[in-house]
């Protein structure tokens, strides 16, 4: 990728990392990654990149390797997030007396183990996410692209862990299901 | 495919193209500021400016928990304004470009158009004249449509097209003399009372077929093991009968070992049972199931009449066939059912529904690879059976409905792939026989059927591209070079009657917009209403020098509601639009002259529409609460239910599930009466499936299942809802693919008893002795709830 190219290279020349490199060089990317955990909201993706970045200020002269300079940034993000979701007040209302306990729903793997072919295809990728909703977008940037597994991102939403992972399973469920209906894909036999 | 290469493409989509996504469009459109501005000032940890946000909606916010809410009225003002127009060339962009779409003056339509002042989304839809073409001697113009060729269509035969079609196959019924018969009522009287719950169809009298069934007396529940058929004996359910379910694979120890499939790691082999849904009527059981066979698996030694036939399909590589069933059963004697016929059509279940005797089947085929010739019949035309009779469909009873240039035909389906819609009209008395056999080519989209009409509908996305001279055209250019694209959504209406098991079609039109689920049409004296989004997405690409990883290039979706009234030929006699703009329609119901439509982004105002004067539909007002709903239902008198969410207001997720009752007794002021939260149930099956919940305004009962568990509410004016009970259910979930086994429940009221019915059990509660638990049935362990085969494939064996 174009810009850790370019860390590489700005790193090497003057070996060592100031401030200012670090942020032309992931900003962007990190606000990227920010932005996809507030969910589009910008002021909330303001606020968290300046706690970020002000973590960043204060504690880069502490790391001494370049090579980790991108994970620690990810680390830091997905920190502050958290700590930014944690502070608010999520409060559940009911007015029905009988609270049963979570339906045991048997564990399965979080992630997913087949795609159907379509969705290697870029174009059709685009167009199937872009009819997703928000939440359903996000949950596929941040589990598939950022990585982040669902418990995390339970956390960082301060919502609840089956939901999350229910409505990951039904997103993928749609995609997938979309791609075939795209393309016609046939189930599979031997 | 394994997760790699999605993470790949997705890597690609998010690193190269970001500004394409739209989740990220707010973020692009501010970096086009940004990435100047920061050239100059990189050190500013904070972005130096920001694009104002839009002007918020001044709307009263609700507040969480109290019970009575403060409604902010909208009128729409402007509706208000009678303004008189007429529209040629609506788009300045051209986006259609080689096609008229124009709007009939008002003399011609019969009605003015109000017109709201504010926004594109305000003028009227686009619409089109559409010419309709049946399939020619040797179904020629099928094979050109499908071929997606331009060849001359055979013009000869259109105008017997909209005339009462003969009808000469010999597997049809010429029409028996005591149709007379064929009374209103869906469901007999075959002993039992008539105080008992019915499915919750949309239309009265219009039946739509379900997993469970009742006479009063009997209940026929279907689960992945058979069809069970109990006596309800006054809340001391017994077992009388069974009919056993039909499997796509065969899924005996002997199969599995021959080696004949692949295994899951993850999950162990799943039986994929074909019957799904059924519909009772007097003494007449109707079993739907829908399969797949191999292509040259068809009917009686692959032969039409004398003739042989080669499917043609297995050259192709593609030599599966979907196929959907009715199959007839006697039930005057329900411990023992008598299956007299069965009857199969091309194309995977789409819908059905019974009026009277007369049941309307309807299926869709996608054609997955090309018909080897215009000579292989069997690859493209329609076939039925009858038993293991096969017969082609009459070619005069295909219909292909073209474009107004007559040049091809309309794209009404969201697949790349085309495909043909089926309607078959069958009697189901005596032994059950085919009426009427049709088939539309296209029309994959929602359904909605009236006591007197059926209306097929086929959305498409409308894509133009622009080279950079500013006009969108529909001649294709490739993401590197193109300057910017824009697509639309359409959707493509055509209406038949119904008639004593003959289907006709009549009309067909093309509106801008795309439709949520069938209740956001509704046929009323005469008149179409429909809810639509109309939704535009324009994406300009960034120019050379600000392509930086993607960034640079903007984009603009247009978004809102509008409500259109459509006379009896689908000509547009009035609409409202520019409701909620930059919101989706999240449900709708229509209520005689009034329609309530649910619109969402981040709160859920509720529209109610007067839609008196079909001519001039006015919004009277607007409720804006938290969360939304996803179903709306009509509750005694002045009330209307919701089913749907809970949403954090701050980060937008959505939670639990809410029930909320609202006050429609003043249209000008909704209010939201009563509102509760289920906090332990995140999903529930009515979001998506109607059927699943009860309602009896009556008795104060609402009932439905959600996650796994099955919750009996009560509500009152007094106290709101309750929860009277809650059942949970232990599920084996294996989890195979993209789809996973649900076990759906259902319930249902006969007399004063409430049983509760999963694919296992059957359970009666005494209404009048404080819902004790009266008795009970066991019907197959470990059952689940039969999912159709859908088009692509249901779920399956995965290596």
């Amino acid at each position: 990728m174009a810009h850790a190219d370019r860390a590489q290279e700005e790193f090497g020349a003057y070996g060592r990392m100031d401030f200012e490199t670090v942020y032309n060089t992931y900003h962007e990317e990190l606000k990227r990654f920010i932005y996809t955990i507030a969910r589009c909201d910008r002021e909330m993706t303001e606020d968290i990149s300046q706690n970020v970045w002000q973590n960043v200020f204060q504690y880069l002269s502490g790391l001494k390797n370049p090579e980790a300079v991108r994970g620690w940034l990810y680390t830091i993000a997905r920190n502050e997030a958290k700590r930014y979701f944690t502070k608010r007040d999520v409060r559940l209302f009911t007015d029905v007396s009988e609270l049963g306990a979570d339906p045991g729903l048997e564990p399965a793997d979080e992630g997913e183990s087949h795609f159907p072919d379509a969705l290697a295809n870029t174009d059709l990728l685009i167009k199937l996410l872009n009819r997703l909703s928000k939440s359903e977008q996000q949950l596929v940037l941040l589990y598939y692209y950022y990585d982040v597994g669902l418990t995390e991102i339970a956390d960082m939403n301060g919502a609840n862990y089956n939901t999350v992972k229910s409505t990951f399973r039904r997103t993928m469920a749609k995609l997938k299901k979309a791609a075939e209906e795209m393309t016609g894909d046939e189930p599979l036999r031997n | 495919m394994n997760e790699e290469k999605f993470k790949r493409a997705l890597r690609e989509a998010v690193e190269t193209r970001s500004a394409e996504l739209d989740f990220f469009a707010d973020l692009t459109a501010g970096e086009q500021a940004q990435v100047y501005a920061e050239a100059a000032a990189p050190m500013d940890g904070g972005d130096a400016q920001q694009t104002p946000a839009p002007a918020p909606v001044p709307v009263t916010r609700q507040k969480k928990g109290s019970r009575t809410k403060r409604v902010y009225s909208i009128i729409a003002v402007a509706c208000a304004a009678l303004l008189l127009v007429t529209f040629v060339g609506l788009d300045p962009a051209n986006l259609f470009a080689g096609r008229t779409s124009q709007l009939d003056s008002s003399s011609e339509t019969g009605g003015t158009t109000q017109v709201t002042s504010s926004g594109t989304q305000a003028q009227p839809p686009k619409t089109e004249e559409l010419k309709i073409v049946n399939a020619g001697n040797g179904y020629e113009n099928l094979y050109d449509a499908v071929l997606g060729g331009n060849t001359s269509y055979d013009y000869s035969e259109t105008s017997d097209v909209l005339n009462e079609a003969v009808i000469p196959s010999a597997t049809l019924d010429s029409g028996s003399a005591d149709s007379a018969e064929s009374a209103a009522d869906g469901l007999g009287s075959a002993g039992g009372t008539e105080d008992y719950t019915k499915t919750n169809n949309q239309t009265e009298g219009v039946e739509e077929a379900d997993i469970v069934k009742t006479d009063g007396k009997y209940i026929y529940t279907l689960s992945s093991e058979e069809l069970s058929i109990v006596e309800a004996k006054n809340g001391k359910p017994v077992k009388i009968a069974s009919i056993p379910q039909e499997y796509l694979y065969d899924t005996t120890e002997e199969a599995i070992a021959a080696g004949n499939y692949s295994y899951n790691s993850y999950a162990n082999f799943v039986k994929q049972p074909l019957i799904f849904e059924m519909f009772i009527t007097g003494d007449r059981l109707v079993l739907l199931s829908a399969g797949m066979r191999e292509a040259d698996t068809l009917g009686d030694e692959n032969k039409v009449g004398d003739v042989v036939i080669d499917s043609g399909l297995s050259d192709s590589g593609s030599a599966h066939k979907y196929y959907t069933r009715a199959d007839i059963y006697d039930i005057s004697n329900p411990a023992k059912p008598v299956k007299l016929n069965s009857l199969t059509q091309d194309g995977s279940y789409e819908n059905a529904r019974m009026i009277g005797d007369y049941l309307y089947l309807i299926s869709y085929n996608y054609y997955y690879s090309y018909p080897s010739s215009e000579k292989d019949l069997a690859s493209f035309v329609p076939l039925f059976q009858v038993n293991d009779v096969n017969s082609f469909i009459d070619p005069d009873d295909v219909y292909i409905i073209m474009d107004e240039a007559g040049e091809e035909p309309i794209t009404c389906t969201t697949s790349y792939n085309s495909g043909y819609t089926v309607i078959t009209g069958i009697d189901t008395r005596k032994d059950g026989s085919y009426v009427s056999q049709k088939a539309v080519y296209g029309f994959d989209g929602e359904i909605y059927a009236s006591l007197e009409n059926l209306y097929l509908t086929g959305a498409s996305t409308e894509y133009g591209y622009d080279d950079g001279s500013g006009v969108y055209s529909k001649e294709y250019i490739d993401y590197s070079t193109r300057a910017g694209y824009r697509y639309e959504w359409f959707t493509a209406f055509a209406k038949l009657t119904l008639k004593d098991g003959k289907v006709t079609l009549v009309s067909s039109k093309r509106l801008e917009g795309y439709l949520h689920d069938q209740f956001s049409i509704d046929e009323y004296e005469g008149v179409l209403r429909v809810a639509m989004t109309r939704y535009s997405y324009t994406y300009r690409s960034p120019s050379a020098l600000r392509d930086l990883a993607g960034y640079g290039g903007s984009s603009e979706l247009v978004q809102s509601t509008a409500v259109y009234t459509l006379d009896e030929d689908l000509n547009l006699l009035g609409m409202v639009g520019d409701i909620a703009p930059d919101e989706e329609i999240y449900s709708c119901r229509f209520m005689g002259e009034t329609a309530y439509v649910v619109t969402f982004r981040n709160t859920d105002p509720l529209f109610s529409i007067d839609l008196s004067d079909p001519a001039s539909p006015v919004v009277m007002g607007a409720l804006e609460i938290p969360g939304f709903s996803d179903y709306l239902h009509p509750y005694g008198e002045g009330l209307l239910l919701g089913v749907g969410h809970d949403v954090d207001e701050d980060s937008g997720w959505v939670k639990s599930v809410k029930l909320s009752m609202f006050d429609i007794s003043d249209p000008f002021n909704v209010l939201e009466a009563d509102t509760s939260i289920i906090s332990d149930a995140s999903y529930t099956q009515v979001s998506e499936n109607h059927k699943s919940i009860l309602v009896d305004a009556a008795r104060g009962i609402i009932a439905f299942p959600a996650d796994n568990a099955y919750y009996i509410c009560s509500y009152d004016e007094e106290d709101g809802f309750s929860l009277v009970k809650k059942l949970s259910v232990d599920t084996d979930y294996k989890y195979n693919y993209s789809v996973y086994p649900t076990v759906e429940m259902r319930g249902i009221i006969i007399g004063d008893y409430f049983y509760v019915i999963s694919p296992n059990t059957i359970v009666a509660f005494d209404m009048e002795d404080d819902w004790a638990q009266a008795g009970s049935a066991e019907l197959s362990e470990g059952a689940w709830t039969p999912m159709q085969i859908s088009r692509y494939g249901g779920y399956y064996v995965v290596e």
